[in-house]
């Protein structure tokens, strides 16, 4: 009311209103309505109550002050207006209102919650009460009684007061418990299932129901053929497993893994991926886990739910655990051969970043057992896209995926170099500057998709025109982490395999780069012995980098400005004594790079000069083909230039070792060789070894014949097993 | 022998005729085991005489001697007069020493029945101590070491239990393995090019050389080239094992499949309706009900 009055007025206002304060008139005579009246009672004195159809402005005046309590209450209480009834409200202008009107939403709102505490109030109580009674009657014998109380039970769980009460009586929960584990109808089940689920929305109710041991009750549900049941179950597992410590290993314990896989079958979205989160909880760092849902035919599931549903939270959620899954041994190639590759690249493109990027960290764990998986293009071309990405995680996963992926996979290779795969993998390399993680895969996807082939020397083509050559030069420099420099080193010689690239390779001052880490490796392995301690760095044998770079000078050798620039920085000597070395692999490159070498004179000279004879004598007879030709073919050509007699005997001796190796050949040659008195082969057979050539300077020992056998399982390769020796 | 200690003589103030004639003579109490003797001199005067040897100042320091003396007259008038002997102390030359009262100290001497007590108690006591010897030896044993700097205030219970089976990234294993354990499982390893992969190039021979240095030079240009050719190799592709699994994060809540609760007013009249086992209940809430309508 807004009291313009002055004192004296209101004075007279109060006791003339005491004195009829109990004289309500609700109107209903006076036919009072609520309409304002502007020039109402502010000036006006007098009044009179009068019950009459009067004045209908003297009617509001009488009535004023009366209804005053009455407009409270109605304010407060307004179920308690009679119907009919309509209360004057003393507002004198539409936009100020009363102060009983503006205390009417607060007090509506105090009323509310004081109706909301003593309803608390008044439910815990009778919940506590009544759960004596209920958990009696739900250990019933009589299903029907079983059957009600839990509805009763059901009930109470959906107001929070009684919720309460249930959560902190464990009889009561354990109750419940057995009732749905032991009764026989599926209402009941349900009914309990229901409450457990209610409870689980609290951590103590979490508690309650782990301690009463409710986990091996919901996992033996989970067999249920109640939809409702099943949801309830799991839904609440999944609670248990999220919030309850010590959920997941009762979890399993009791075999929910065994009946959580079958469940993958079943067709709401919804509910497989609360299952699919639950047997990611279950199985995230837990071999025996992953194992189970291997024996149960997890991966086929996963797969199929990849493949066909488009539900974002499921598909990720299943993502998830296949990326639990994929770091098992056993379950990677089940996966892969269920088709996981083709499922998990059909969502590399869509708007979900969470979903993405599972789908590659999934992918680049399967990736080295699906080499040889067909129907990989789509995702290989997906992939070379995400090259141009700037998010580095994606680009750890995309060079990955590609690196393994093209590995000793010829139709990989080539859908990769057709797509444009070399200049996307140049600008990641560049953009990854220091990060190996994304160089070192890149680098090796580059090597192998420039050899072994058909489209290798397009690639090898592509590198040079996308200008990655001085990038990958770049590589060699410091600090050097070895197995980026083991990569970029085979990616070199794979790239001088194209005579185009040889000038711009030297032109970038690869050669001195090569032939410093060459000589920074093969002292670290004189260093450490020969042949009996590995010399690790970064996890690359020295010995890796020693014959990486060897290969990569020898096929740059075969340029003869390169061929200069290689002999001028005096590595002959460093070639010949790596004829000696005990991997054979190195005694075939460097044979190799001498062979090269040896067409210049001069430097056939030097090779002459610096013993390599006796080293090569020995490689001759060496059971690999490639050394012996090398070695040959060094041999002849250092003999060139001395007299013919000596060139003859030479001749002689290196046909006759080079054809052990293809006896019909030899056969074909007897026939053919017109028989000479001093040439007979069984002669040639019995001087053989050793020869003896005295005027040959024989200043390089021998080679000791256990150096090279002793070289043996330690490597990881051995091309001896892949040339079958044809004797 | 006899020592004279004393000479005493009488007094009489009766002045009888013919003088004095005094006769001294121990009193009859006094003469059972005495340890003094009178002997009357005839002049009047008598003298004390030891009857012991020797007189022990702790037994007995003084000595009463009762001496009656009689006048000697008809009739015979006596009076004894007690005499207190103090035992005193000598020296070597018998010249008196000490005559006082005082405390008198014993000798070194002890009894027997002392003694043994005293033997008695020092027994004891050594058995004692060579049990709490015996004892502690044997407490000796303990293998705690409670040395005096270690003063515990509190006990810190640790409940750390590491890791567990999620915990993978805490230790390098690749420090402990052997290098040749090492090399079969690098991450990136060499994949050697199968034979069925790359089918090694038919072998084209040709005729073979004469001994012609030419024939030969070409023969050998031609082994080599072949060979370059060669797919099996260096370098090798290799395949890397990648194994990321994940930082195990909590997916967040995922849609619930149930309806949640409802808050509104519930009902429970049904109850009354279910028969006798549901009578309780039924009650409890139908008061409840019948309250709020009020």
């Amino acid at each position: 009311m807004s009291l313009q009055m002055s004192e004296a007025e209101g004075a007279v206002k109060v006791e003339e209103w005491q004195q009829t304060f109990y004289a309500s008139d609700s109107g209903i005579q006076s036919g009072a309505t609520t309409i304002q009246d502007e020039d109402q009672s502010e000036c006006s004195k007098k009044y009179s109550i009068s019950a009459s159809a009067g004045d209908s402005a003297t009617d509001m005046e009488a009535q004023y002050s009366l209804t005053r309590a009455q407009r409270v209450r109605a304010a407060m209480f307004p179920e308690t207006i009679v119907e009919g009834e309509t209360v004057l409200t003393a507002q004198s202008s539409p936009d100020q209102p009363t102060n009983v009107q503006r205390l009417a939403e607060p007090s509506q709102l105090l009323k509310t919650a004081i109706v909301h505490l003593i309803n608390y109030q008044d439910d815990a109580e009778l919940a506590t009460r009544a759960v004596p009674e209920l958990t009696k009657l739900l250990a019933d014998e009589d299903q029907v009684v079983v059957n009600k109380a839990a509805m009763i039970v059901n009930q109470l769980t959906r107001k929070e007061a009684s919720r309460r009460v249930l959560i902190q009586s464990p009889q009561m929960v354990s109750a419940v418990v057995r009732a749905m584990q032991n009764t026989g109808d599926l209402e009941t089940a349900r009914c309990a299932a229901s409450v457990l689920h209610s409870l689980s929305h609290q951590r103590e109710g979490l508690l309650a129901i782990f301690k009463s041991g409710g986990i091996p009750a919901l996992v033996r549900m989970l067999s249920s053929p109640m939809e409702s049941v099943l949801f309830y179950a799991i839904t609440t597992l999944h609670n248990l497993l999220l919030h309850q410590e010590g959920a997941k290993m009762a979890v399993r314990l009791a075999d929910g893994l065994q009946r959580m896989v079958p469940l993958l079958k079943k067709t709401n979205p919804k509910f497989l991926a609360i299952t699919t989160d639950c047997l990611q909880l279950l199985s995230y760092a837990n071999q025996e886990s992953k194992l189970i849902i291997l024996a149960n035919a997890g991966p086929e599931s996963l797969v199929f739910i990849m493949r066909n549903y488009n539900y974002e939270k499921l598909l990720w959620t299943t993502s998830r655990v296949l990326k639990v899954l994929s770091v098992c041994p056993s379950n990677k190639p089940a996966i892969v051969d269920a088709g996981g590759m083709q499922a998990l690249g059909q969502h590399l493109t869509g708007s979900s970043q969470r979903l993405t990027q599972n789908c590659l960290w999934t992918l680049r764990n399967l990736s080295d057992a699906a080499t040889k998986q067909e129907g990989l293009d789509g995702l290989l071309q997906i992939l070379v896209s995400q090259l141009g990405s700037d998010d580095v995680n994606m680009l750890t996963c995309a060079t990955g995926i590609l690196s393994n992926l093209t590995c000793n996979n010829a139709r990989n290779k080539a859908l990769v170099t057709q797509s444009g795969g070399v200049e996307a993998l140049i600008h990641a390399v560049l953009r990854a500057g220091e990060k190996e993680d994304v160089a070192e895969p890149a680098i090796c996807a580059l090597r192998h998709l420039t050899s072994r082939h058909l489209d290798a020397d397009l690639a090898q083509n592509a590198v040079r025109l996308h200008y990655g050559i001085p990038a990958i030069t770049k590589l060699l420099g410091q600090p050097h982490y070895w197995p980026v420099v083991k990569a970029t080193v085979g990616l070199i010689r794979n790239l001088a395999l194209c005579p185009a690239n040889q000038a711009p390779l030297r032109e970038s001052g690869t050669i001195p780069r090569l032939i410093n880490l060459l000589l920074k490796a093969h002292q670290e392995t004189q260093r450490h012995g020969s042949g009996a301690q590995q010399t690790y760095q970064d996890g690359v044998r020295m010995e890796e980098i020693v014959e990486g770079c060897t290969g990569a000078l020898h096929i740059l050798a075969r340029d003869p400005i390169n061929r200069g620039e290689i002999a001028s920085m005096q590595t002959i000597p460093l070639f010949v004594q790596l004829l000696y070395s005990y991997v054979e692999n190195i005694k075939r490159v460097s044979a190799g790079v001498l062979c090269e070498l040896a067409l210049d004179k001069q430097s056939a000279e030097m090779i002459d000069a610096e013993g390599a004879s006796a080293p090569l004598m020995e490689l001759l007879h060496s059971p690999n083909e490639g050394i012996a030709t090398y070695a040959a073919a060094v041999l002849f050509r250092i003999s060139e230039d001395k007299s013919s007699d000596y060139r003859k005997r030479v001749s002689v001796e290196l046909t006759h070792s080079l054809f052990k190796h293809d006896p019909a050949a030899w056969e074909m040659a007897h026939a053919v060789m017109p028989l000479d008195p001093g040439y007979i082969p069984d002669d040639l057979d019995a001087v053989y070894p050793p020869y003896g050539y005295s005027d040959l300077p024989m200043d390089g020992l021998p080679l000791d014949a256990e150096l090279h056998e002793q070289y043996m399982p330690e490597m990881t390769y051995d091309p001896r097993q892949v040339y079958p020796n044809p004797l | 022998v006899k020592y004279k200690i004393q000479t005493i003589s009488a007094v009489d103030p009766d002045d009888p005729v013919g003088g004095h004639h005094f006769l001294f003579f121990l009193a009859p109490e006094s003469s059972v085991r005495a340890n003094f003797s009178v002997r009357d001199n005839g002049d009047n005067t008598a003298g004390i005489f030891t009857r012991r040897t020797g007189y022990g100042r702790m037994h007995k320091s003084t000595h009463l001697v009762s001496v009656v003396i009689s006048d000697g007259q008809f009739p015979m008038q006596s009076s004894t007069g007690t005499l207190t002997i103090r035992v005193c102390t000598c020296n070597r030359d018998g010249n008196m020493e000490m005559c006082n009262a005082e405390a008198l100290t014993s000798s070194a001497g002890l009894s027997t029945g002392a003694l043994v007590a005293i033997l008695l108690c020092i027994l004891i006591l050594l058995l004692i101590v060579v049990l709490f010897a015996a004892l502690k030896r044997q407490k000796k044993k303990e293998p705690l070491i409670i040395s005096k700097e270690d003063v515990r205030d509190n006990v810190v219970s640790y409940n750390d239990e590491g890791g567990g089976e999620e915990d993978t990234q805490a230790f390098d294993m690749g420090a402990l393995r052997h290098p040749e354990v090492m090399e079969e499982s690098k991450l990136r390893r060499d994949i050697l090019p199968s034979e069925s992969l790359y089918p090694p190039p038919p072998l084209r021979r040709t005729k073979a050389p004469s001994r012609e240095n030419a024939d030969v030079r070409d023969f050998i240009n031609q082994r080599v080239q072949e060979n370059e050719g060669n797919p099996t190799a260096p370098p090798y592709d290799s395949l890397a094992t990648y194994a990321y699994e994940g930082n195990g994060s909590v997916a967040e809540s995922l849609s619930s499949l149930g309806s949640m609760s409802s808050e509104g007013d519930q009902d429970y009249n049904y109850l009354s309706e279910w028969g006798p086992r549901f009578r309780k209940l039924a009650d409890m809430y139908r008061g409840e009900d019948s309250d709020w309508d009020s």
